[in-house]
């Protein structure tokens, strides 16, 4: 499979990409390096077939001619990155007084945003333009020699980030630049899209016909820590001030929302007063949607109403965990209310939190850092019980805080979030039970799937290393 | 009646399930191939949530606690520090700052020292005043509430009191032996053993402790500690694994949860909303 390398990181892509599968950085327009004066297209194409029958380490040649044009064109390490040493290194050898940063001009400034766009890359963009800082003498300056190894050392970085090897214990990075990465061949990643093909029809299938299937067995297992968080929120009083960490938005939602949503309904069941902020841009929306649904399922006839005493939503509070502080001195300021509701923060005297503090502090996260910021740097400030829902891959992370005594209780995955809904003292209707039904169906065939394949897998890779 | 009560218009969420569809569709497109939709679906995906955020900010952080009161009290600076009112002043200038800074980085470099430059420089200022605070919090924060606690739970159970997990001896043997073991592991690595005799193995360390032994020479306990740093390490490396297996299946647990909830938002919920009932009875319509 012919590949060609990515100007900004250095991945090798299938040549018809028309994005760097690693950065993201757009291909179109850029295939394969142009061969020399002496080479017809013929040997372009003869040389990409060897490269795919055997893809290796570019060649003295090709070296060459990139020596040969990145020391013309200064600017070509604003457009390769990956290759500013090597490239700075021929034109300094070559006599030819190239900034390495004069043609290619900054790069967009909004870059590295979920890992959907390029990555920042500010040091680069300093030195873009730094050629300018006088244009009649055209020699490196001393800050331009410090970001040059800078560029030399994050170059370095790069290239071993885009092979993604694994580097053992002591070993020399060098080692890593000798292996060829498996994914090349195209045999891994056409068995991967297979592989995906077939996880999203069999869950599909089972979301599908699962609910159809009559209930039974002993639904989902009931981790430690789970009966504690039930028995904490059972225990709340009427009108007790419970603050609410919202630490996830929309992106998590599909799994958080279960984890969430029994919890909720609980603390409603018992009349506490929430008091419900979020970190996350996306939090307060989240929050709405997921109380709007518990609210829907405590099935009252003036529901709203209650919610409306019951709930109160803090609002969005920006800079991570150094705004967490206040929060733990004095949380009637720091939370960041909504000034359309100022009426509600009057009648629910969120100022009670600073006398007495919350009752009970929920955080639903669906990152360990988010847990772990609170009990850092909340907890031993105002010394409340904390209680802790989050996503099922965070649970082992925060596990040590349960046992030290921080955490209270924990709920953790849509397994955690079921089997505390089972516990709730409500009926569930018909509807509600057959979409638990497909999540049940869809997540056992989904890691029965994903278990046949690993097994497959190895025995596939064994089978490979007996052959000679 | 509260914000979690309020809600859209029925059409206007049926819009919205219509819209997650395609935007949906065009970025799972890139399972097929990576193409001009897919990046585009990324790029309206980024925008909103950047637009979002800003007005968020606005509306929750900027406007009531900093603007509002500032436009609220007209004051003169000599006032501000008397009126507490540097509680806005400074942050807004250093806002201002932060502001500017970014903005002159968006330019080319100034081609030479001047205001420009001396802007960059102040731009520094509140930039590294966040992150002092950012570093300093996080530092206290994981002296206070994660190390001493956790040092404290670690001696309560060494101790035998309550309230530290209810670990029993095997469990707080267990502990001891996997934290060393992952402790040596990841400080020598797979040659634990074999380092301070300058071998290579811990089989040649063997062997030249049993040679020396035969030379009359006391070194059998170097290889008995050798040994035993060597069965140590392994039992960290292989428990290392283990725990990585376990967030593994977490992993994959968590990610499964997000895809059948995606799958049932194809299947389930956009087919069950007024608005794709409508333009399905349309379709239908113009079809027969």
């Amino acid at each position: 499979m012919a590949t060609s390398e990515c100007p900004h990181c250095g991945y090798g892509n299938p040549v018809e990409s028309q994005f760097c599968v690693h950065c993201g950085t757009v291909l179109a327009g850029q295939k394969a390096p142009p061969a020399s004066d002496g080479e017809s297209a013929e040997e372009a194409e003869e040389q990409s077939g060897d490269e795919e029958a055997a893809p290796s380490e570019p060649s003295e040649e090709e070296e060459e001619q990139e020596d040969a044009t990145g020391s013309s064109g200064a600017g070509v390490s604003g457009t390769r990155p990956h290759l500013a040493g090597e490239e700075e290194e021929a034109g300094e050898e070559a006599g030819v007084g190239g900034s390495g940063s004069g043609a290619g001009g900054p790069g967009p400034l909004l870059r590295g945003l979920g890992g959907l766009l390029e990555p920042a890359d500010p040091l680069s963009y300093i030195s873009s333009g730094s050629g300018g800082l006088d244009p009649t003498v055209d020699r490196p300056t001393a800050l331009m020699v410090e970001l040059r190894a800078d560029e030399e050392e994050r170059g370095h970085l790069r290239r071993l980030y885009a092979e993604n090897l694994p580097t053992a214990v002591g070993a020399s990075p060098d080692a890593a630049a000798n292996f060829v990465e498996p994914s090349r061949s195209g045999n891994g990643l056409q068995r991967r899209v297979w592989l995906e093909l077939i996880l999203l029809l069999g869950m599909a299938g089972a979301l599908l016909w699962g609910g159809q299937s009559s209930p039974g067995g002993a639904g989902p297992h009931a981790l430690p820590g789970l009966e504690e968080a039930h028995w904490q929120i059972d225990g709340l009083q009427p009108n007790s001030l419970v603050l609410v960490n919202w630490a996830y938005d929309p992106a998590t939602a599909g799994e958080m929302d279960l984890v969430a949503q029994p919890l909720i309904e609980h603390l409603l069941q018992k009349q506490a007063k929430l008091i419900v902020f979020s970190q996350l841009p996306g939090g307060p929306a989240s929050a709405r949607r997921v109380i709007a649904r518990a609210e829907e399922s405590l099935q009252r006839p003036s529901r709203s109403q209650i919610t409306a005493n019951l709930v109160i939503e803090g609002g969005y509070l920006p800079g991570g965990g150094a705004s967490l502080p206040l929060l733990g001195v004095a949380p009637a300021r720091a939370l960041p209310v909504d000034p359309s509701w100022v009426d509600l923060r009057e009648r629910f005297s969120i100022a009670g939190l600073g006398d007495a503090g919350p009752a009970l502090t929920l955080v639903i996260a669906a990152h360990a850092e988010d847990v772990r910021r609170w009990l850092e740097q909340v907890q031993p400030l105002n010394g409340g019980t904390v209680i802790a829902a989050t996503s099922a891959v965070v649970g082992p992370s925060v596990r040590p805080y349960l046992h030290s005594g921080q955490l209270a209780g924990l709920v953790s995955g849509w397994d955690g979030g079921s089997a505390y809904g089972r516990r709730l003292d409500r009926a569930r209707g018909a509807v509600e039970q057959a979409r638990s039904l497909r999540r049940v169906s869809g997540l056992n065939w989904g890691v029965g799937i994903l278990i046949v394949s690993v097994l497959l897998g190895n025995a596939a890779g064994l089978t490979e290393r007996r052959r000679p | 009646m509260s914000p979690f009560s309020s809600g859209l218009p029925g059409i206007m969420e049926d819009a919205g399930l219509i819209l997650g569809l395609v935007i949906s569709l065009m970025i799972g497109s890139y399972i097929v191939r990576d193409s001009f939709l897919a990046r585009l679906g990324q790029y309206v995906l980024v925008g909103a949530g950047l637009g979002y955020t800003a007005v968020l900010v606005w509306r929750n952080v900027l406007w009531p606690r900093l603007f509002a009161p500032l436009m609220a009290e007209p004051i003169s600076w000599q006032a501000a520090a008397e009126m507490g009112l540097l509680n806005f002043w400074a942050p807004l200038v250093l806002g201002v700052l932060m502001w500017a800074g970014g903005l002159e980085l968006l330019r080319r470099p100034p081609e030479r020292l001047g205001g420009r430059s001396l802007l960059r420089l102040l731009a520094a200022v509140p930039a590294a005043i966040l992150g002092g605070v950012v570093l300093g919090v996080a530092v206290s924060g994981a002296v206070q509430g994660t190390l001493l606690p956790q040092l404290g739970a670690a001696v309560a159970v060494s101790e035998g009191q309550a309230g530290a997990g209810q670990a029993t001896r095997l469990v707080r043997f267990l502990t001891l032996l996997i934290t060393g073991g992952v402790l040596i592991h990841l400080q020598l690595g797979p040659n634990a053993g074999a380092m301070e005799n300058g071998g290579t193995s811990p089989e040649s360390a063997l062997s030249e402790g049993a040679e020396a032994e035969d030379e009359g020479r006391p070194r059998l306990y170097r290889v008995l500690l050798l040994t035993l740093l060597r069965v140590w390490e392994g039992i960290g490396r292989r428990a290392l694994w283990l725990a990585a297996g376990i967030v593994f299946a977490r992993l994959v647990a968590a990610r499964f949860s997000l895809v059948l909830s995606r799958l049932e938002y194809f299947l389930y919920e956009v087919p069950g909303s007024d608005l794709w009932q409508l333009l399905w009875a349309s379709l239908r319509g113009a079809g027969s």
